[in-house]
Order: structure tokens, then C-alpha cells, then sequence
């Protein structure tokens, strides 16, 4: 996923101000036409689910309002919220501790935790969820040996309840991290030494200046981070329907689905929506408040901090992290995998279940998310090239309006292309494309975020010698500056493949009979409350996602704005 | 545009390396188009041939029947599951567009309610005769396929080991002695749901409110469906349940120390609520012919015996026998009209959201 980087689009120059208004809102420089009014087109196309749910939900019936009013908003305000705070806070503080740690010090093994340490993101949270039931929750592993331990029985243990707050953040917290962690290492990497030298010299201590130097100027990562972990758990279904916690996306599910009346739904749907969106304007906010500048001049790598005594410690507290939210997960799928194949009754059924088998699952999962990977490519192309080669308040307007994905949790989309598909374009509805176009309103401003960092980069100079050589501006756009783009691209599409392929409550609610995704099917055989079989789905997956995941931290390294 | 089949090596690689079994042109033009989707489209252009049903039936229960079906008639099927709720609400946004032809549910208050929406055909059949008029639509645009009663599941071991009286009643269940003991489905539920509005029915909306609420009180466990409820109770976490009495069985037969409880038996008690799993042709059924073929198959003995034999549920046509340890006729059942039950939902829905069930 990226953030609304302050790319060219907010930091070009401002168009000279003239009495009239026009100029100022297109741009001095004309943009062909054509690229106008596809930007405007796909633009317009990307917003209208937005737009839609405020309309289904302003519309929706007062008594309705009224009754979720009393009943329902005020306690989802603050369960969302709580474990929305909850979730940032753990996310930090792993995050930037592990960032600091394989970073900036001389950790042992830390050429190999880089990697690790980003890992978690090819779990989806509803899997990692699953596991730590299994282990903590009721009857679980924990309880078990506990109480074979004691000679207590399991319902007697004085165990803290998993199905809360606590176990929720746990379960969330362990598979987002990844989010902070990658921000922080991106933009530790990139720090200048001095400062923290200055630090030393003066006296400081380490953590002193830990506390006083290097957080405040990792604060704009860490903040964009946080807002990816924080969109997550807005937008998360199946971690919370698991945990039996409530926030907006699962009471948005449960009224839609237990109740024959959708109003309740668009409503919850609507506040949800203005609460992602307060998030996204809180967020660019603080960023605009607070300034840190660095000098580029007298950059060198800087050296690593020695650790001393705290080596091994340090070195404890990765291997936990790590093992919680990656051997341990996956070394539970890989028993559960073997268990299921080994025991005869149920090995057939983990190949095929009923007519279809895990690698139909495998490809309907596998060419939805590459179809909706290169649709948001070939989408951010020009809007992309309008908001970076003509910058204006409008083309700013456009992309923003296009990136409306953002602010639109799974569970949402998936209601309002029901919705709007049934009303108003029939023929459409009931195919798989419907799968592919939910991922692909959703997970856009990911593809979009990566072109535009990448378009930046690149000078304007060679597209301006190619049309000086008379290309029109689109064709000097894609004959020299695509190719240059071309990793940029790739990291956008890897992105939108690799959230496309864990998507679950969108493709609940759309897909068409006899089309299940491995997401869905992991869905349905763990409500059956069958481990054995979810669980080769799971680890297929997880190994899916492990593959793009691979190859955009590969990018980062060259470029590590373009990763998250 | 040419520039972007350089990104097809990367697709090839990322399709290979998750071990695909290639039988489609793994690049980015090949996989939009929708003849990739599988089993839905690609065979047959003969839309007459292809059976879609949305079930809320649970898969392992259903799909031995749609696969005899299958075989029998050499009618393609594809099924969507979910819970009947979830589907209910698919079905009635598609109104007018409508993808299934069939819909199983599991109960009949929800179907009754769907019916009333517009959302079903009236069927009518010879093979209706067979099915007693309580448990079917008088226009047949919902049939009940299969009979549940809904019970008092409950852990042996642990009411011996607490010294837990065995309730007589669902009434029972909000004394002191059983606090943290009992549990429930939640409200997504259309079966608890039905039984909630048939509580209401007889005890009248306060008592049945209050009955809730000390429920409530007695720190009862709210889980996401059945399943969850047998498998608690079955191992232990909580010695008593709310469930269909098939979920008992299953965990039976899966080896928990557990028993059934068929509460409220005496005169002037409420007797057990025996709800039934409806089939519907879905309004403008683009196959309503299969639909109907399917209809009448699961009223055929060969059906009623494999939800017999499955799920240990009461077949409804004669002849057939259940593997319940309770047979239906020897328990008193709730008097109600199940249609009725329908147009309470969406009050007893207000209450339970109101409750914070």
C-alpha cells in the first residue's frame, strides 16, 4: 500500500496567478484532451461507489436512523475507535522497534531479519485469527497443556479471555506491524547520522536519543504507517467476526445479512465511510503541521549502533516477534496440512471439495487479483501522468477522487456494487468480473500511489526531447518515460495483486455461485469449524502472497519510497 | 499500450510459482475474460442446462444430494453457500435480476418473510401432497424439505461434575445456578431467531424480553452459529446449548460426552419448536424447469433419506426414518403457525438489537 505522498502533485510549482480563474485550476500547460477525458472518465468511475453510499445512506429511512442512534452507534464508535488506538499503539512500538533494531544496530542475523521481519503481511489476519484460537482461545493448545500440566480442568484455568480487546489487538497487531515497520526501515535508512552523533556528543545517552532525535524525525513514516494499519482495522471483516468483536465493517456485514432491510446497512456504511475519511484528513494534517528538514550534504551510511549487553536481549525480543506472527502461524498450518493428509477421511477432501478443488480456488483467486493488479495499472497511467506532467488543482482533484478506494472498507464496496450493479447495469452483476472490479475500486490508490512516486523521479527533460522531436505528449509519455517507470509499475501491481489476492468481504458478498476464491473457501471450512481442511488453503495463500511480497521488498531497496 | 505485456513475465511467474494447474492462458488479456470462471460458464451456452442455487444449508449436508442429483439427471449445479440470511439479502437485491433458481434456507420464518418480499414463485406438485400443509407456503413458493427441533443440548460430564440440575424448561436456563453456563447463537441466526419470535408468541413480547434479558444476566455465551455452540458444549467450555437437535447428534457422533434435552413437555409448557429447512424457486428463475426437477428431488425418498442419514435430521415424506434418538410425534411440539412466525422476524430482530443479542 502507499500514502498520499506529498509527491509533485502538492510540492510543484504553483501556477502564476492571474486575474482569471481558469488557468489556476486547469494549469498554465494544456493536457491533450484524450488524456483529459480518460483521466476524467476513470476518475469519475472510481468515485461513484463512493458517492453511491452516501446517497443509499442519506436517503435511508429516519427511523432507522434513529433506532441505530440509540441502539448501535454509540457503542461501535468506541469499540471501532478503541481497537483502531489499540492496534496503532502495538503497531508502533513493534514496528519502529523492529525497524530500529535490524536497522540501525548490530544485531546478529539482521541481513536475514530485514526480510523476515515483512513477512507477517503475507498472512492474512483472518488466518493468523484462526491459529491463535486454536492456541489461546477456549480449549485451545494453551489451555490443553496447562491443564495436563496442572491436573486442572481447561474451564478452570485462570486463562484472560481471548475473545476481547486484547486478543483482537493481538491478532490484528502481529500481521499489520509489517506497515509501520516497513515505513520506519525505509526512513532509517535514509537518515542522516549526524544528528544522532550531535546527540552523543553532547551526551546523551542511547534511548535518550532514541527518544529525543530519531523518533521525532521518524514521525511523518511512522504516521503513514500507522494510517495503513488504522485503514486496515477500519476496513477489517473476517479478524473481527472471528474475535466476536464488533466494529463498523462486521455490524455492517451482520445487519446486511440478518436482517431483509438494507437501510440499517448503508447508514452504518455511510458513518463508517466519514470515519475512514476523518482518519485519511487527520492524518495528511499532522503531516502538514510539523517539518523536520535534514541536509542532504555530508550523508554517508551511518554506523551501527553497538548493542553490548543488550545484544542477545534485543536479538530474544526479534525471534518472539517473529515467531508470533510467522513460524508460529505457518508451522501451524504446515501440522494442521499434514494431519489433514494423512488422516484418509479427510485427505480427499482437501483436494477437492465437492466439484471443485483447491486449485480451482487457487486460480479464481490467483486471476482475479493479476486481473485487477493490471487494470489498476493500465487506470493509473493517465491520471498519473496528468497529476505528475500537468500539475493543477484539478488534476489534483482527479486523483484524489480516483484514490476514493481508500476510504471504502471491503464490506462497503461490496454493498454498493450490489447495489448500484442491480439498479443500474444488470448485465454485469453475477460474473467474476464484478470480484475483479471490487478489488480493483478498492485497492487502486495503491497502484496509483506507486506510479506517481515513480513518475516523479523521472525528469520531464527526454519526454520533452522526444516531443521536441515531434511525439505528441502521450506518445513521448509511453515510448520513454514508461519504461523508466517500469519498476515503479511493476511494485504497483505487485501491491494490488498481493491485497487482491487476501480479500475476503468484498468477494463474500459478490461472487457468483460455484466461484469461490481461497480466501472464501478458508472462510467457509473454519465456520465449519474444520482446521484441517482451511488449513492447506491457508498456507497456499500464504505462499501466493509471499511471492509479490518478495519482489516489491526486492524494490524497495532501490527505490524505498515506492514500497507501502 | 504494448509496453505492458512487459509485466506478463512477472504474472507468468507469480501464476508457475503457485503451482496452477495451467489449463488457461495464464496472461493478463487470457484471464479477464469471464470464460475463465470455471464451472459457471464454460461448458454449456445452453442456459437450460445449468442449475444455480444458493444454499444456506451447510455444504457437507448439502452437497451429497446436489452431486446424486447431478448424476441422475445430468443437469449441471452450482451452489453458493452461506447462511440463509446472507443469501436472503443477495436474493432480494437481485430481484429483477435474478442469478439463483433455487434457494434452500434453513428455516421457514425467514423464507415465509422472503416470500412476503416477492422474492419467490408459488410452486405447485403432485409431490407437495407428501409433505404436510404445516410445513409448507399455502402457495408452495417455500417447502420444507426437512424437520429440526430446537433442544437443550447439554455436557454430561460437566453437569455431574458442577452437580447442574438438568432443566425441564428453556425457562430454567436464566436461574442463578446455570450463570456462564448456557449458549447461544447470535442473531445472524434464522433459526434462533424463528425460536425467539415463537417465545414471544407465547409468553407475550414483556415476558419474553425479560426472559431474554435474564439470559443476558446470567452472562450466557453468544456464539457465531451452531457449530460453535455443539463444539462448546461438546468440550467443555459450557455445559448447556441452544441448538437444533441434530447439532447434538453430530457432536454425539463425534464422540462428546453429551446429551439432549426435548424441554417443555408438561401441560401448560410451550412445547418444542420443530422448524423446518424450506426449498423456493427464486421469482423468474432463469431454469425454472431444473428448478423444479430439483424441487421434487428433494422430496424424493432417495433425498429424505440422505438428510436422514446425514444429518439425523426428520425426513417429512412417509416411509422414510430418522436417526434421531427422539423421533418426531413422540415429543409435544410447539402449536404454531410457521408462516406467522415470519412476520414477527423483523420485530423480534428490533428486540434482540435493541438487547444487544
Amino acid at each position: 500500500m502507499a500514502i498520499p505522498a506529498p509527491s509533485a502533485a502538492e510540492v510543484g510549482v504553483a501556477p502564476a496567478r492571474r486575474w482569471s480563474p481558469l488557468p489556476v485550476f486547469f494549469g498554465r500547460r494544456r493536457a491533450p484532451v484524450l488524456v483529459i477525458a480518460i483521466a476524467v472518465a476513470l476518475a469519475a468511475f472510481m468515485a461513484v461507489p463512493l458517492f453511491y453510499v452516501f446517497y443509499r445512506g442519506l436517503t435511508g429511512s429516519s427511523e432507522v436512523w434513529d433506532r441505530l442512534i440509540d441502539d448501535r452507534l454509540p457503542d461501535l464508535f468506541v469499540s471501532t475507535l478503541k481497537l483502531a488506538i489499540c492496534v496503532s499503539l502495538v503497531t508502533v512500538v513493534v514496528g519502529v522497534g523492529l525497524a530500529w533494531l535490524i536497522v540501525r544496530t548490530d544485531l546478529p542475523g539482521r541481513g536475514v531479519f530485514v526480510w523476515l521481519a515483512a513477512m507477517p503481511l503475507s498472512v492474512p489476519p483472518y488466518v493468523g485469527a484462526l491459529v491463535y484460537i486454536a492456541i489461546l482461545g477456549p480449549n485451545g493448545y494453551v489451555e490443553e497443556w496447562l491443564s495436563a500440566l496442572t491436573g486442572t480442568r481447561e474451564r478452570d484455568l485462570p486463562m484472560p479471555e481471548y475473545y476481547s480487546l486484547g486478543g483482537t489487538t493481538l491478532a490484528l497487531s502481529l500481521f499489520t506491524y509489517p506497515y509501520v515497520y516497513l515505513m520506519a526501515s525505509a526512513a532509517l535508512r535514509s537518515f542522516n547520522p549526524t544528528l544522532e552523533e550531535a546527540s552523543a556528543a553532547s551526551g546523551r545517552r542511547m534511548l535518550s536519543t532514541f527518544w529525543s532525535v530519531v523518533l521525532p524525525l521518524l514521525r511523518p513514516a511512522i504516521g503513514a504507517g500507522v494510517l495503513l494499519v488504522a485503514l486496515y482495522v477500519l476496513s477489517d471483516f473476517g479478524t473481527v467476526s472471528l474475535m466476536r468483536y464488533d466494529t463498523f465493517s462486521r455490524a455492517i456485514y451482520d445487519q446486511f445479512t440478518s436482517r431483509f432491510d438494507r437501510s440499517a446497512a448503508s447508514i452504518l456504511s455511510t458513518v463508517l465511510v466519514l470515519i475512514t475519511i476523518v482518519v485519511l484528513w487527520g492524518q495528511s494534517f499532522s503531516e502538514g503541521r510539523a517539518r523536520y528538514y535534514q541536509t542532504i550534504g555530508g550523508w554517508r551510511p551511518p554506523r551501527p549502533v553497538k548493542l553490548g549487553r543488550w545484544r542477545y536481549p534485543a536479538l530474544a525480543a526479534v525471534v518472539t516477534v517473529l515467531s508470533l506472527a510467522l513460524f508460529i502461524p505457518i508451522g501451524l498450518l504446515v501440522y494442521w496440512t499434514v494431519e489433514g493428509l494423512t488422516d484418509s477421511s479427510v485427505a480427499s477432501d482437501v483436494w477437492s471439495y465437492s466439484d471443485d478443488s483447491i486449485y480451482t480456488y487457487a486460480w479464481n483467486s490467483l486471476w482475479t487479483a493479476a486481473a485487477a493488479a493490471t487494470l489498476a495499472v493500465l487506470v493509473a497511467l493517465p491520471l498519473a501522468f496528468l497529476a505528475v506532467r500537468f500539475d493543477s488543482p484539478f488534476s489534483r482533484w482527479l486523483a484524489r477522487l480516483s484514490q476514493a478506494g481508500y476510504a471504502l472498507p471491503g464490506v462497503v464496496v461490496g454493498l454498493s456494487l450490489i447495489f448500484l450493479l442491480n439498479n443500474y447495469v444488470e448485465w454485469l452483476y453475477g460474473s467474476a468480473f464484478v470480484v475483479v472490479l471490487a478489488y480493483l475500486l478498492r485497492f487502486y490508490p495503491q497502484a496509483h500511489q506507486s506510479t506517481t512516486a515513480a513518475l516523479t523521479q523521472v525528469s520531464p527533460n527526454m519526454e520533452e526531447a522526444a516531443r521536441s522531436l515531434g511525439r505528441r505528449p502521450e506518445r513521448a509519455f509511453l515510448e520513454v518515460t514508461v519504461p523508466f517507470i517500469r519498476p515503479g509499475l511493476m511494485a504497483g501491481w505487485a501491491l494490488v495483486f498481493l491485497t487482491s489476492l487476501k480479500e475476503l468481504p468484498a468477494t463474500l458478498l459478490l461472487r457468483p455461485a460455484g466461484f469461490d476464491t481461497l480466501p472464501v473457501r478458508i472462510w467457509i471450512n473454519s465456520s465449519e469449524g474444520i482446521f484441517t481442511l482451511a488449513a492447506p488453503l491457508a498456507l497456499l495463500l500464504v505462499l501466493c502472497s509471499a511471492v509479490p511480497l518478495y519482489f516489491l521488498l526486492r524494490q524497495s531497496r532501490v527505490g524505498p519510497t515506492v514500497i507501502t | 499500450m504494448k509496453k505492458f505485456l512487459a509485466l506478463a513475465p512477472f504474472l507468468l511467474f507469480a501464476v508457475a510459482a503457485c503451482g496452477d494447474d495451467d489449463d488457461g492462458d495464464p496472461g493478463p488479456s487470457g484471464s479477464e475474460t469471464p470464460l475463465a470462471t470455471g464451472t459457471a460458464q464454460s461448458e454449456a451456452f445452453d442456459p437450460d442446462a445449468e442449475l444455480t442455487i444458493y444454499s444456506g444449508r451447510r455444504e457437507p449436508l448439502f452437497q451429497p444430494i446436489v452431486e446424486l442429483f447431478e448424476e441422475e439427471t445430468s443437469i449441471d449445479v452450482s451452489v453458493k453457500y452461506g447462511s440463509t440470511t446472507e443469501l436472503g439479502a443477495a436474493l432480494i437485491e437481485e430481484q429483477g435480476n435474478p442469478q439463483a433458481d433455487l434457494f434452500v434456507g434453513t428455516d421457514a420464518a425467514s423464507a415465509e418473510e422472503l416470500r412476503d418480499l416477492g422474492v419467490f414463485a408459488p410452486f405447485d406438485s403432485p409431490a407437495l401432497e407428501a409433505i404436510d400443509a404445516r410445513y409448507r407456503a399455502d402457495d408452495g413458493s417455500w417447502v420444507g424439505v426437512s424437520g429440526r427441533a430446537r433442544v437443550i443440548m447439554y455436557n454430561t460430564e460437566l453437569v455431574e461434575e458442577e452437580e447442574l440440575p438438568v432443566p425441564e424448561s428453556v425457562l430454567d436456563l436464566v436461574d442463578g445456578e446455570y450463570e456462564g453456563e448456557v449458549a447461544i447463537p447470535s442473531t445472524l441466526n434464522s433459526s434462533f431467531t424463528a425460536w425467539v419470535s415463537a417465545l414471544r408468541q407465547f409468553l407475550g413480547d414483556d415476558e419474553a424480553e425479560s426472559y431474554l434479558e435474564g439470559l443476558q444476566d446470567n452472562d450466557v455465551l453468544v456464539l457465531r452459529d451452531h457449530t460453535e455452540v455443539r463444539q462448546a458444549v461438546g468440550r467443555g467450555e459450557v455445559a448447556f446449548g441452544l441448538v437444533n437437535h441434530y447439532y447434538y447428534q453430530l457432536e454425539k457422533e463425534e464422540g462428546s460426552p453429551v446429551g439432549v434435552i426435548y424441554p417443555d413437555q408438561g401441560d401448560d409448557q410451550m412445547g418444542v419448536l420443530v422448524n423446518v429447512a424450506a426449498a423456493s424457486i427464486v421469482n423468474e428463475a432463469g431454469n425454472r424447469e431444473a428448478a423444479e426437477m430439483f424441487m421434487e428431488f428433494l422430496l424424493s425418498e432417495e433425498a429424505q433419506e440422505i438428510f436422514a442419514a446425514t444429518n439425523f435430521e426428520y425426513p417429512l415424506i412417509e416411509g422414510v426414518e430418522t436417526r434421531a434418538d427422539v423421533p418426531l410425534g413422540e415429543f409435544k411440539e410447539f402449536d404454531v403457525d410457521l408462516a406467522e412466525l415470519g412476520r414477527m422476524n423483523e420485530e423480534t430482530l428490533d428486540l434482540l438489537d435493541r438487547l444487544g443479542l
